[in-house]
């Protein structure tokens, strides 16, 4: 089938998880999949053009498959797109340090394509383990090109470049070495096989229709009562041949085969888990020491994160200070009406400045040290320990892992939910996920604590605010625990699912390329959300402060409206206000309050601690209001974006709203349990 | 040739692995992982009250929740 010369050659990468199909391609197209140690990270395909040599191809990443036959949705996206959408080639990664299990989707693949090169990933690390594997051994016994790649060195990928090459000029087709089934096995299937002559795949919707695995959703048709009965009857037959479970049976064929491959060409020193990653493990996964060394790397990560922040914010603060004092002194020049420099200067620009002084810098700090852990590995050994607990709560060991992506960004982790199989527990999953604090709320809950909870010590200000956020997330953890343990036994009834977490070995992190790549990003994308959402809200405030209605301003109205449902939840209208004014960006919501409260005044006056804390202690601020601020910050509604990907991906409104109502309505509650009683008790005393 | 559940195996001791449960797509699941009959197990870690344990077999470290482990057969290799 020849290709015109002007439209792209379709290439796809696939493979099991965590191979580094999506490192391999963003090395190839420049594009930024997220990429890191552990599997499930890509839940959707992405495509990016890229040129092989003289050849355009447009190259599609898969989400990580274990097998064709799909579990999750996004194997079945991955099994739809190799089987369905028409491929000039299929590269199947596989990781070196362990090709006896990775090399299973390549064998899966050679019975119904012949353009497969199997591409042979972790080349560096498998020598380091003392791996060697034999690639032309390899490339003999399957038929077809296996080549060895480094996916973070560009200079190892000739090879797999020249290979995909050639096969897409069609220089040489190879000819692929399938699996033979059994003898008893594959009759049965060979019997099955016309009854699918017109679908794309007769042999292997044979072998699915013998196995009783379901088909793809759009061939269910194909299934008719009398192939289903043939089937049947063809299992009673194998039944009394000793085959009480075909499945396992065609199942075992392949496993048997890719290990006979493995014995042929790999050799390995030391059999057994590396030495190094048993060290690690004997600290990370340990019974005992296991979750303190967890609580203890969080706590480093967030100290590095406050501490590395404020020099950054001190700097930025006084560079826009400078800034907004000569384009005060330019619009005086100017004879600008008093009301425009408000305008822009206090409302526009002193919100936006004040959010990338005081917000992007934790932000663009916390991100890059997040995706080092993540790269080195640490990620499932936490889900390891948050398992027991999760178990009991009725959700999966996996949403773990998506709280964990919650951190970084709550949308982020809604999509991420795709990586847990069952609906139940993936809704549990979504509904829970902006319970734990993203990003954009480290800033202000860091403030808050910075201005009443702080040390006189400055030397001790970095760790106790990093303490503090620990002992939060801990609370976060506990919360989305019991919402979850509530859900899943009132809404979303059910028994948890079978669980299997893989724990990749251990990876050095690519620390420069992590820290610019990441800082840059980081830092560009809370600079757009600055300009999009915190200037246009300064704008907002500015004018709510200062449009006067009857006897006061439309902010006063807004406030006093407020003020009485906010003092029964022991805060004020204001910080109401703000929360809900605050719905497209959860970094916005302080500088709100601080307007509201300065009303005509500007931010830049609130650029240090103590004079943030003083102006919220003469609002009426007390230690208590604080803590319900902390409480409301940590558990309220989800912000715009990730009520719109809740939506994307749940399709239903009911349970967008149900994510809406469900946070706020626990942070609500424990505003007010802890204003009561602390109010009893005052009055009791 | 004592034979144990898998979660049973203790931390540091190996294991052949005698007989699968039958059927589902999870027991397809663990054998694509490596988790099949003949095939060499060592229990690794266990967290707090024995689940989930982990477990190295083949090439691959894999956590499993005690009641998927419990129906595995395992025979011990060494005491």
């Amino acid at each position: 089938m020849k290709k015109e010369p002007s439209a792209p050659f379709t290439v796809a990468l696939a493979g099991n998880p965590n191979v580094g199909k999506s490192t391999l391609f963003n090395a190839l197209t420049g594009l930024h999949q997220h990429t890191g140690n552990w599997p499930g990270k890509t839940v959707a395909c992405a495509k990016g053009i890229c040129q092989i040599g003289a050849h355009t191809v447009e190259l599609v990443d898969l989400p990580g498959t274990y097998s064709l036959s799909a579990r999750s949705p996004e194997e079945e996206i991955a099994r739809d797109c190799l089987l369905f959408t028409p491929l000039d080639c299929i590269v199947v990664v596989c990781d070196a340090t362990a090709i006896a299990r990775t090399i299973g989707l390549a064998l899966q693949t050679l019975p119904f394509s012949s353009r497969v090169i199997v591409c042979v990933n972790c080349m560096d690390e498998a020598r380091k383990k003392g791996i060697s594997v034999d690639l032309s051994a390899l490339s003999d016994l399957l038929g077809v090109p296996v080549v060895g790649v480094c996916a973070h060195k560009k200079r190892t990928f000739a090879p797999l470049l020249d290979t995909i090459e050639q096969m897409l000029a069609q220089e040489a087709v190879p000819a692929p070495k399938p699996v033979r089934l059994s003898p008893d096995l594959q009759s049965a299937v060979d019997t099955l096989v016309p009854y699918f002559d017109n679908t794309p795949h007769p042999f292997l919707f044979a072998q699915w229709a013998l196995t009783d695995e379901p088909l793809p959703a759009a061939y269910t048709s194909y299934f008719t009562p009398e192939i289903k009965e043939e089937a049947l009857r063809l299992r009673q037959a194998l039944e009394k041949t000793g085959i009480t479970d075909p499945a396992q049976a065609v199942t075992r064929c392949f496993v048997l085969h890719a290990e006979e491959l493995f014995l042929s060409a790999v050799k390995v020193k030391a059999p057994g888990q590396p030495r190094r990653d048993r060290l690690f493990d004997r600290i990370f996964l340990n019974r005992k020491t296991g979750v303190p060394v967890m609580l203890i790397l969080l706590g480093l990560i967030l100290w590095i994160t406050v501490a590395g922040a404020n020099i950054p914010s001190g700097w930025l603060s006084q560079l826009f200070g400078v800034l907004g004092d000569w384009l005060r002194t330019l619009f005086l020049s100017w004879q600008a009406p008093a009301w425009l420099t408000g305008f822009l200067l206090d409302g526009v620009y002193g919100t936006l400045t004040w959010v990338i002084a005081v917000m992007l810098p934790p932000m663009a700090i916390f991100f890059p040290l997040f995706t080092l852990l993540e790269d080195f590995g640490y990620l499932p050994r936490a889900a390891f320990h948050l398992d027991h607990a999760l178990c009991r709560a009725g959700a999966c060991g996996k949403q773990a892992l998506t709280m964990c992506m919650g951190l970084g960004c709550n949308a982020a982790g809604v999509v991420g939910c795709r990586i847990i199989d069952t609906k139940r527990e993936r809704i549990i999953a979504i509904l829970t996920n902006s319970l734990m604090p993203c990003n954009g709320r480290f800033p202000t809950l860091l403030t808050i604590t910075a201005a009443f909870f702080s040390p006189a010590i400055p030397a001790l200000q970095s760790a106790v605010g990093a303490a503090w956020l620990v002992c939060f997330l801990v609370l976060s953890v506990m919360m989305t625990l019991l919402l979850s343990k509530l859900l899943s036994v009132t809404l979303l009834k059910g028994e948890p699912s079978s669980f299997v977490l893989e724990l990749p070995p251990y990876r050095r992190p690519q620390l420069k390329k992590i820290l610019v790549r990441s800082l840059f990003d980081r830092t560009l994308k809370v600079l757009w959300r600055a300009v999009c959402v915190a200037a246009p809200a300064g704008a907002v405030i500015f004018l709510l402060a200062n449009i006067t209605v009857g006897e006061q301003t439309l902010l006063a109205h807004m406030t006093a409206f407020f003020d009485p449902i906010g003092w029964f939840f022991g805060l004020d209208g204001t910080i109401l206000l703000a929360f809900l004014l605050g719905f497209p960006a959860n970094e916005i919501v302080l500088p709100i309050i601080l307007m509201g409260y300065l009303s005509s005044g500007t931010l830049v006056s609130v650029e240090n601690v103590s004079a943030l804390s003083a102006l919220l202690s003469q609002n009426g601020w007390t230690l208590l209001t604080a803590m319900n601020m902390i409480l409301l910050c940590l558990f309220h509604f989800p912000c715009s974006t990730t009520c719109l990907t809740i939506k994307k991906e749940t399709g239903s409104i009911k349970l967008t709203l149900l994510a809406w109502v469900l946070p706020t309505i626990a942070g609500l509650s424990l505003c007010a349990i802890l204003t009561w009683t602390v109010r009893l008790i005052a009055w009791m005393f | 040739m004592n034979t144990i559940a898998l979660c049973d195996l203790k931390p540091g001791h190996h294991g052949t692995i005698c007989a699968m449960p039958n059927g589902g797509s999870f027991s397809r699941r663990l054998e694509s992982l490596g988790f099949t009959k003949g095939a060499c197990v060592t229990c690794l870690q266990t967290a707090k009250s024995g689940d989930p344990s982990a477990f190295w077999v083949r090439d691959t470290a894999v956590a499993l929740r005690k009641c998927d482990a419990k129906d595995i057969a395992v025979s011990v290799l060494n005491a």
